[in-house]
């Protein structure tokens, strides 16, 4: 296989049905992802996270058959998952195993039948009452987080009429009213006309790639284009708190950012990232966690689909609002230098080599690049290299304070 | 220097042991990420130990400390020392060992040597711990609010009350106020020394030069030091912690004295949960049926006191669950016998997990970390799996003792 084969290939199987195969041998294993697109819509959100539920305990729910052709693949992963990107929500189908030199059989032939199977079936009520219980479950721990509920109602408020605000993981008020009859209906529809991408990636070769993809191939009828993804943000700030019986209270952030999600301005914004609150010697950090003893853990992540900072972190009791003050006085006083935008883009050049490095990443790039709509390719390094102090500092700058949550803690020392 | 490869998946391992009893491991892989780990067998059960001519016994969480502390050098710090150099750090510490890594895409050696200079320097001062303690308290309380870790060491302090084991890694918010300098001095005394420590390498990386920069990167001295190892005797019971969450997480931990190799060991009961407790398994069948489970229990074992096996997960009817745990696994060991699918199925699944695990370099360093105490590499780790017979895995079970640690934590 020449350098050429070697890389991405893009290849159209049916219509509004993408094939991107990688040909490679740097892993042990090979992997299959089969990804449908939808606007995310609170109307739908949580039959379409019903659906992933479903297909977990593979085509026909029954999970110690699924258990047992999984452990004879050794111990092939396969999962349905619900994947949000702004205000879209993605069910992606996964499936790696050991590749069939390393296990010395066909593995991977028997992982394409088993997705293929899982794209023909019919949802019965015995998945849907089971994925029903493991989805109230799941929905009930995700709240028990206290991480994950700060950030969750932060996006709530600052995003109340945009469909990023949708939960994609469902809500738990609507799970008792689907019927098996609207999960088909939707999953029928989802397979006949959503934008859909299949990505397959190892030591494979491109005939048997597209081979297995049209394996993959559900009956198309009216296949869709990908709706616009409208940004919908709350004017002005959004604040709100709420108590709860935890032992450290916790505070999510969001600043928003006038940079595009792609080029030049999205890798400045990734540089900002890092030297607000990317890591030990971050502007944050110090401030609050160094010098205070305010916390033990405080970062920040960028939501590319909205470009919005959130920050979050778990605060001593009593010292939220001080808290919240440091990180504000913090972000708006910080001067930038030459050296921190020179250990930031390192930084950064570093996590894209993390990303390069993992089995999804690719996926997950390729994905991001196609509901962006970029298609023109600069080599990250060169980006990244481009950007200049005064590209961070206006970046800074140009940061909006949106809105603030804190979940106060109601138990614990003071 | 030493190779070991296996031809079936070409996983490669070159190692060398120095003289003074520092082992190295260098793990090729084609990635555009290097990784270095530097290991010291001292975790959070090192809390007794001989040095000197001396007795000497140190607060709880006195290991997870040093970790927190040696960032801090007369120059500064040391995370902010690798980010010049492009490279991220970071460390943990586990019940029984310490682990410092960087990893980066660039200047591989320059901070490989600055990764080998600074755990050998300590540098503690008493008025720069108030703040830390402060931070450590935090990370106490950030722990005293996830539900798993909670119940987890609930049930190891019903199974050995009073053993370090019991304890959380970290300590406890009153256990640090009696850290000070000479605390943490003593204790890098005793265990950051040559023979004590592991350094593992893995990425696209020359293992000549490495082996070269470690020879002459250390210039500690070995110590006199000798653990004071302590046995407990298993008690059980259950407790229940109060937490927030609405489903409780549960953790049943049993004795597992087998006997043979701590890494072996760890495989058996990997294979023994897997027959009992998988999504295959007529226990979660039951428990399935009874819906008292969506998700199959987690087994892990650890080998600290002889070794525990846990079995964990959430359930609304976690006492109820544990009582099918506990008649599980007796049943197997009074009257069971090997299924031999069950068991073919779940080497199988135990060897694909490893192989694929060991396509992430961090995981190539963690796990090495531990094989390393048997001085065993990832191709002798395959063999050894597919070497595992099924009168190994009731010779496992039939090591568990009839006692019982449960720990519970929600509504």
């Amino acid at each position: 296989m020449n350098e050429n084969e070697k890389n991405m290939q893009y290849i159209e199987v049916s219509e509004g049905i993408r094939l991107h195969f990688y040909y490679e041998t740097d892993f042990i294993t090979n992997f299959v992802s089969l990804v449908w697109t939808v606007s995310a819509d609170k109307k739908t959100a949580t039959t379409v996270s019903l659906i992933a539920e479903c297909l977990k305990t593979g085509p026909d729910g029954n999970r110690t058959e699924l258990d047992k052709r999984l452990a004879d693949m050794y111990g092939a992963n396969f999962d349905a998952q619900i994947i949000q990107k702004g205000g879209r929500q993605l069910i992606a189908l996964n499936f790696e195993s050991i590749s069939d030199k390393a296990a010395d059989e066909k593995v991977l032939k028997n992982g394409i039948e088993l997705l293929r199977q899982c794209v023909e079936c019919r949802i019965n009520e015995k998945m849907l009452n089971q994925a029903k219980q493991r989805l109230k479950n799941r929905l009930e721990q995700k709240n028990d987080s206290a991480a994950e509920t700060a950030i969750e109602r932060l996006i709530d408020i600052v995003y109340a009429d945009d469909s990023f605000s949708v939960h994609c993981d469902g809500y738990a008020e609507d799970i008792s009213n689907i019927s098996v009859n609207d999960v088909n209906e939707l999953f029928g529809k989802i397979k006949a006309e959503a934008p859909t991408d299949i990505f397959i990636s190892g030591d494979i070769n491109k005939e048997t790639a597209v081979n297995y993809a049209e394996q993959l191939v559900y009956k198309r009828r009216n296949p869709q284009k990908l709706e616009a993804d409208d940004v919908n943000i709350t004017a002005g700030c959004a604040e709100k708190s709420e108590g709860r019986s935890i032992d450290q209270s916790r505070i999510a952030m969001a600043y928003t950012s006038d940079l595009e999600p792609y080029g030049k301005d999205y890798y400045t914004a990734l540089v900002l990232r890092e030297i607000l609150c990317g890591s030990g010697d971050s502007v944050l950090y110090d401030s609050v966690r160094q010098k205070e003893g305010l916390c033990y853990y405080i970062g920040g992540r960028l939501m590319r689909f909205r470009m919005v900072y959130i920050i979050d972190a778990g605060i001593k009791v009593g010292s939220e609002e001080k808290a919240a003050s440091i990180i504000e006085d913090s972000i708006r006083s910080t001067k930038i230098t030459d050296t921190m935008v020179n250990k930031a883009k390192n930084a950064v050049i570093r996590a894209e080599g993390e990303t390069a490095d993992k089995r999804t990443g690719r996926l997950n790039e390729t994905m991001n690049s196609m509901l962006l709509g970029i298609i023109e390719k600069i080599p990250v390094e060169k980006m990244i290299e481009s950007i200049s102090t005064n590209d961070v500092s206006k970046a800074l700058n140009k940061l909006e304070y949106k809105g603030k949550f804190i979940l106060y803690a109601q138990k614990g020392d003071k | 220097m030493v190779v070991r490869l296996d031809c079936g998946t070409n996983y490669e391992t070159i190692y060398k042991h120095f003289s003074n009893g520092l082992k190295l491991y260098v793990i090729p892989k084609k990635r555009k990420i290097k990784t270095a780990a530097v290991v010291f067998n001292a975790g959070s059960c090192d809390t007794e130990f001989k040095l000197d001519g001396g007795i000497y016994s140190v607060p709880l969480g006195t290991a997870h400390f040093v970790e927190h502390r040696m960032f801090e050098q007369s120059y500064g710090s040391v995370s902010e020392k690798f980010t010049e150099l492009g490279a991220e750090s970071n460390a943990f510490t586990d019940s029984g060992k310490t682990v410092y890594y960087f990893r980066t895409a660039e200047n591989f050696e320059e901070c490989f040597k600055l990764l080998l200079d600074f755990v050998q320097k300590p540098y503690f001062r008493n008025n720069e711990l108030e703040t830390e303690k402060k931070i450590i308290a935090s990370e106490i309380k950030m722990y005293a609010d996830d539900p798993s870790w909670q119940s987890y060491f609930a049930a190891l302090s019903m199974l050995y009350p009073n053993s370090p084991v019991s304890e959380e890694i970290a300590g406890s918010v009153e256990s640090i106020q009696k850290i000070n300098a000479d605390t943490l001095y003593t204790f890098h005394k005793a265990f950051y020394t040559p023979e004590n420590m592991t350094v593992v390498c893995a990425g696209n990386v020359d293992a000549e030069r490495i082996i070269k920069i470690t020879e002459n990167g250390i210039n500690t001295e070995n110590s006199s030091m000798m653990r004071i190892n302590r046995r407990y005797n298993a008690v059980g019971g259950t407790k229940k912690v109060v937490g927030s969450n609405n489903v409780p997480s549960y953790t049943a931990a049993f004795p597992a004295n087998i006997g043979c190799g701590k890494i072996k060991a760890g495989f058996l009961y990997r294979i023994l949960g897997d027959m009992l407790f998988s999504e295959s398994s007529e226990a979660f069948a039951e428990m399935s049926g009874k819906g008292i489970c969506t998700e199959a229990p987690s087994v892990a074992y650890i080998s600290e006191n002889g070794g525990i096996l846990t079995v964990s997960g959430w359930s609304e009817k976690p006492e109820e669950i544990v009582k099918i745990i506990n008649r599980t696994l007796q049943s197997f060991v009074y009257g069971g016998r090997v299924d031999s699918i069950a068991f073919d199925r779940a080497v199988k699944r135990l060897l694909g997990e490893v192989m694929k695990a060991l396509d992430d370099t961090h995981i190539c360093i963690t796990a090495q970390s531990e094989w390393n105490k048997e001085r065993l590499t990832a191709p002798e780790i395959i063999s050894m799996i597919k070497s595992i017979r099924e009168r190994d895995i009731y010779y496992a079970a039939e090591k568990t003792e009839n006692v019982c640690g449960t720990g519970i934590y929600g509504k």
